[in-house]
């Protein structure tokens, strides 16, 4: 159970509690880089994001996808990953005893907040992994400052 | 199944899979992202079919800000029925999903009988 803020409202207000709510959906949305739209695909896909000097590297686990339904968009900071995994024919679908893949379209945004420069990221899918190269621009890279001594 | 030896466990990744049945085959798709051909290990033993998957390694390099990929060996056994054929096991691998397709014996297909 978590501890719930006291607020001094003045008088007992029965919308207090609803508004309390409210604000709370509203950061839980704004926070969180899966939910920042209404979701209007099936699945999403894990992902790894690191950063060296030079540039972030992207991981994301996508098998069984055909290189061209990769569909991978930049807007301002964000690189969006998108596609669909087509199920098999219809006739195999009988007779399923464990059916634990995920199929139908997946959609994942991911905000790299420092520099980069959309032109030049480099991607590449191999063994059912989507991995991304991003370029940090040259102002983004940590830069070495020599301290002078007199 | 035998168990002959001690096996030494390793924490192992469970990778997802769809299995269905048809007239004559039942087939078995798992998903091994990141584990090309040479990395799958397919064994039929004792009436239990192991699955092994592992990925090649490379040292990651930078600061991690993102970690949710599971790391290691993908493991998962299945029990097979006697109405398996085990010496007719065939297996593809493609963009990280293994495909295995196992035939049922054929004492187990339905047969017609005609009748004199």
């Amino acid at each position: 159970m978590s501890l719930v803020k006291w607020r001094d409202t003045g008088t007992l207000s029965p919308w207090s509690a609803l508004r309390d709510l409210e604000s709370r959906m509203n950061r839980l949305f704004k926070d969180s880089p899966l939910l920042s739209e209404w979701p209007t695909f099936e699945w999403v896909p894990s992902a790894d994001l690191r950063e060296t000097a030079d540039a972030y590297l992207l991981d994301v686990d996508v098998p069984g996808m055909k290189k061209d339904d990769i569909e991978l968009s930049v807007v301002d900071n964000y690189i969006t990953v998108k596609g669909e995994r087509k199920h098999e024919s219809r006739e195999e679908r009988e007779g399923y005893h464990l059916y634990e893949r995920h199929y139908g379209s997946f959609q994942r945004s991911f905000e790299i907040a420092g520099g980069f420069d959309a032109d030049k990221i480099t991607a590449r899918y191999e063994n059912g992994v989507l991995h991304l190269t991003i370029p940090k621009r040259e102002e983004a890279k940590p830069k070495q400052i020599e301290v002078k001594v007199n | 199944m035998s168990a002959t030896a001690v096996q030494e466990c390793t924490t192992a990744i469970v990778p997802r899979v769809d299995i269905v049945e048809n007239e004559d085959t039942v087939i078995i798709t798992a998903e091994l992202p990141g584990v090309s051909k040479d990395g799958v290990e397919l064994n039929v033993k004792d009436g239990v079919l192991m699955l092994v998957g592992r990925k090649a390694n490379g040292k990651p390099e930078g600061w991690v800000r993102l970690a949710e990929r599971r790391h290691g060996e993908y493991r998962r056994t299945f029990g097979l029925s006697r109405a398996i054929d085990t010496s007719r096991v065939d297996a593809q691998m493609e963009n990280g999903v293994l495909k295995i397709t196992l035939h049922k014996a054929e004492s187990v297909k339905p047969r017609r009988i005609s009748i004199n």
